[in-house]
């Protein structure tokens, strides 16, 4: 298992580097960014000026070797826009978009679970076809419109949950339904396909057989092997869904990273940019790693691999 | 009486039309007996096992005259009832060690879970039932086996698993559904003898089921010999094998490998393909590929005693079918 | 024996599909799907009027059904003054157009990637996959609104943008197609009869994953609608006044107390065209490939 983590962390130290200088080059993808930040009114001194205070001039290896250097230690730049520290803005607005994420997530798996696991265990009746239905609506509904879709039914029509804002738990509901609603069609379509396979195994007639009972059946022997694929995708869906967050953030004005990458990006606040991408991107990575390892610890196929006996 | 069928029938719609694939047939188990069922791949034997545990795939309906364990009609059970007593009172080995144990709970994980369901035990009494079943099932360092996972084990010791599983919850019945033709020889005649002994100890009825008469010969007590669907031959194990009466049983006798016919020699095997069984079935099923086949085979035929408990399903008499049956062994080196 | 039991139970699964959303929703959506496509293919002929022209003195006029509506404007017009239906029937060009360019752009560089990786294997397969991996963890939205930002909103910028993000479920299932493949008797032949590598892809390999590249492809369609969509939503999109749904929404945002219909009506378009080609796309997976269902 450590060998297994340790080689699971090699891989995802190595991604983190090549997303981080995606990140990186972000600044120089339109060009001289030194005349970017100086802007259309600003003098070719100015450009000269800013290239030197940034660094501009050195190669690109070295500018992203302090870059990353700094990044490492918590200094992410100077926010052109706050003028502060990236860092010191950005790690609120980041808690606030993972408890969002988290809500959300918690809402996505508790519709997608239950539906896809009846959809299997009662396949080609009435429940399948209504989650079938769910997922294939969830999946062709855009967040934006589904956000305000709800802000007309629950602040327009019925007035009973506030539209914008993050400061109490009812601040949370829409927002968590949007994204949640967004992640959950692939969770649910895949638990269903990997419970149909997992009933139809040859273990699971085996637990029949020995007179498990019909509940442990499910949730239990045939779940825990259908769940294994399961793990893989809802980590992706989190991480899409914390990238949701930008559209979400900004229909709901929640004060989170996302909104805040939106807002820097139309302030042209490159730096602020540059950590969101960066953070958006490791996040992702650790969610992945994470749910390696928690499907090593679900499969001990995968876990046992390099211990074989017999 | 500790397992009666009477008339049991499977059919299983398709697509093609109804696949009849267990005709009404009619056997006995009783306690601390073994009962064979052989017959070549495809003749209705698995799906006979299941209708017995009720495990039939979800499509195929099962159909019996009556279908009692100890004299209780399971027909007539509820699906609770009949969960109970799977695993407790009746348990099941399957053909396929490879698969039949849960990849993602260690060995220990499932068999306790067996006697946990049935029995109010203490996981700590759990664990020790199953130390004990590894043991006597010949699997070493028992306590180290339960912590592992079935991919850690070789196929020969996951059977082995299946069997002291089926064991944790003291089951009068045990069907073991070819549970060794996965396996390699040697393995094969060991977990043989291992089932032998076991059903010594525990006294408990045995409904093995195989495609290899060389295993009836070591193992039955009584034999039913299936073809198509249909029982075509049934009685003792002794019988059978000194009067094969019916064509089928005597082209399988045939194909027996003997002192003279080493087992790896190239073996003999009845000419001719299994008929379809969709649709309406009439007449003699084997006729296609009898040697002996007559006008008259194209009509039903009942099973008609020989001796004690010895029957078949033939239109010839005991006496022509018997000289028959010696021609056949001579003819064939 | 148990090869046999699979294919039955197999036969089962498929045999018990539910039909009615296989076929039915490969019908219904390819029937919104063509009656969207018509639409934009003739909104100059459809639109009641000039989707630019603005009239200051008839702002959000509300579409016939409501009160105060009239059939001058059948769906109303925007805070301009600007026809609403004009706009919509013009923002289904949009859509569509960016939708098929993206995927088309996307789809080559994916399958470019998937195929070489799944063809050659070994090392190539290994920086491949890398790539994949790394195009995975970075946030699309982000990614692509800060480009947008940077270069300045046009349709060539949007559709640039997602093409060279959105190409990573083609490579994946490209790869994934190439692998099951490339030892098959058919390319092993061709092998043989000493056909070059490229000709080996191009003749061999690439016929038997047009399928799969289909429906990833219906899929990325939408995908890129939906994205497009958020873009302008989040107004770095397609540039003003050029009619986009996601923008239509935006603007309507303001009125969403009032006159939620700005926003519901091209919702619903955008939703249906999303859904229609999603359907699609599932359809046409469950034809090709009844097993491969989710
Ligand atoms: N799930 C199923 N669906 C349809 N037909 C089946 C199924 N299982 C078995 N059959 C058919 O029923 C017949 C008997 O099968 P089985 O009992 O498995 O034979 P065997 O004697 O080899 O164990 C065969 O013709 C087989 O093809
Ligand atoms: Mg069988």
């Amino acid at each position: 298992m450590l060998r297994f983590i340790l080689r699971r962390s090699g891989s995802a130290l190595i991604l983190m580097v090549v997303v981080s200088f995606v990140a990186f080059m972000l600044i120089f993808a339109a060009g001289d960014p030194a005349v970017k930040l100086a802007g259309e009114a600003g003098s070719s001194a100015d450009a000269a000026r800013i290239r030197a205070l940034y660094g501009f001039d050195k190669p690109i290896p070295v500018q992203f070797f302090h870059w990353i250097a700094a990044a490492v230690r918590g200094n992410f730049g100077h926010s052109l826009y706050f003028d502060q520290p990236v860092a010191s803005i950005l790690f609120d607005r980041l808690g606030v978009t993972l408890l969002l994420g988290l809500t959300s997530f918690i809402f996505a798996l508790v519709l997608a679970f239950p539906l896809g696991i009846a959809a299997a265990r009662w396949q080609n009746t009435w429940i399948d076809r209504t989650a079938l239905v769910i997922a294939v609506v969830g999946q062709a509904m855009p967040t934006f419109w589904f956000a305000l879709l709800l802000v007309i039914l629950f602040s327009v029509t019925f007035p009973i949950l506030p539209t914008s804002g993050s400061e109490t738990w009812q601040h949370f509901v829409m927002p968590s339904i949007v994204l949640g609603y967004f992640a959950a069609p692939a969770i649910m379509r895949l638990t269903r396909s990997g419970m149909i396979t997992a009933l139809e195994t040859d273990y699971i007639r085996t637990a029949r057989a020995m007179g498990i009972a019909p509940r442990n059946v499910l949730l239990k022997y045939a779940l825990r092997n259908a769940l294994i694929p399961v793990v893989s995708v809802s980590a992706a869906q989190l991480g899409y869904m914390l990238a949701g967050s930008v559209v979400v953030e900004s229909v709901f004005a929640i004060n989170g990273a996302g909104r805040l990458a939106w807002e820097s990006i139309l302030r042209s606040d490159l730096p602020t940019v540059q950590a969101l991408v960066l953070c958006f991107s490791l996040v992702y990575v650790i969610l992945t790693f994470l749910a390696d390892i928690l499907n090593a610890w679900l499969d001990p196929r995968m876990r046992l691999a390099d211990a074989r006996t017999d | 009486m500790l397992l009666d069928v009477q008339q049991l029938s499977v059919d299983i719609p398709t697509a093609q039309g109804v696949l009849h694939a267990v005709q009404g047939i009619s056997f006995s188990v009783d306690n601390g007996e073994t009962l064979c069922i052989v017959g070549e791949s495809g003749c209705g034997k698995s799906l006979t096992a299941l209708a017995l545990m009720n495990l039939l795939p979800r499509r195929a309906i099962r159909t019996a005259g009556r279908l009692a364990f100890s004299g209780t009609e399971l027909q007539a059970l509820s699906a609770a009832a009949m969960n109970k007593l799977r695993g407790e009172n009746m348990a099941m080995i399957f053909q396929e060690p490879m698969t039949s144990l849960n990849p993602v709970f260690t060995i220990g994980d499932q068999m306790t879970d067996v006697l946990r369901q049935h029995r109010r035990v203490s996981q700590r009494e759990a664990r020790e039932r199953a130390i004990y079943l590894l043991t006597r099932v010949g699997i070493g360092k028992a306590e180290t086996r339960l912590g592992q996972y079935p991919h850690q084990l070789s196929g020969g010791l996951r059977q082995r698993v299946m069997i002291a599983m089926a064991l944790m919850c003291d089951p009068k019945l045990i069907i073991a559904d070819e549970p060794t033709t996965a396996l390699d020889v040697t393995v094969q005649a060991e977990l043989l003898r291992l089932l032998l002994s076991l059903q010594e100890e525990f006294g408990m009825g045995l409904l093995l089921i195989t495609h290899d008469l060389g295993i009836v010969s070591r193992m039955a007590d009584n034999v039913a010999v299936m073809y198509a669907g249909q029982i075509v031959e049934s009685g003792p194990v002794i019988s059978i094998f000194e009067n094969p009466l019916h064509p089928y049983t005597q082209g399988l006798m045939a194909c027996l490998p003997t002192p003279e016919r080493k087992r790896m020699q190239h073996l003999r095997a009845i000419p001719g393909t299994v008929p379809a069984l969709v649709g309406q079935l009439s007449g003699c099923r084997f006729r296609g590929r009898c040697p002996y086949a007559q006008p008259i085979c194209a009509e039903d035929v009942a099973l008609r005693p020989y001796a004690h408990d010895h029957a078949y399903r033939c239109v010839l008499p005991p006496d022509i079918s018997l000289a028959n049956a010696a021609v056949t062994l001579e003819t064939n080196p | 024996m148990r090869a046999q039991t699979e294919t039955i139970a197999g036969e089962r699964q498929t045999r018990h599909l539910p039909r009615w959303m296989r076929h039915t929703g490969l019908t219904a959506g390819a029937v919104i799907l063509v009656i969207i496509v018509l639409m934009g293919v003739f909104a100059p002929l459809l639109a009641p009027q000039d989707p630019y022209e603005q009239n200051l003195l008839a702002r959000i006029v509300p579409p016939v059904w409501y009160e105060g509506g009239s059939w001058e404007h059948p769906l109303g017009t925007d805070h301009l003054g600007r026809d609403y239906l004009a706009r919509l029937l013009y923002g289904a060009r949009v859509s569509v157009f960016i939708g098929v360019t993206v995927a088309f752009v996307s789809g080559i560089i994916g399958t470019v990637l998937g195929v070489t990786a799944g063809y050659f294997g070994g090392k190539t397969d290994v920086v491949i996959s890398f790539l994949i991996t790394a195009r995975l963890a970075l946030p699309v939205i982000l990614v692509a609104l800060a480009i947008v930002a940077l270069f300045g909103s046009s349709l060539t910028v949007v559709v640039s943008v997602l093409g060279l993000l959105l190409w990573d479920r083609f490579a994946l299932v490209m790869r994934a197609t190439t692998q099951q493949i490339r030892d098959a008797d058919f390319v092993m032949a061709a092998k043989v009869q000493g056909a070059s590598t490229l000709q080996i892809i191009v003749q061999e390999i690439l016929p038997n994953v047009a399928t799969n590249l289909t429906v990833v492809a219906t899929l990325e369609i939408a995908q890129a609608i939906v994205l497009e969509a958020a873009l302008s939503f989040l107004g770095l999109g397609v540039p003003p006044p050029l009619p986009s749904w996601g923008l239509m929404l935006a603007e309507g945002k303001s009125f969403i107390l009032f006159d939620p219909w700005l926003i519901t009506i091209p919702g619903v378009l955008l939703f249906g065209l999303v859904l229609a080609i999603n359907l699609v796309g599932d359809g046409l997976r469950d034809v090709t490939a009844p097993d491969s269902r989710n």
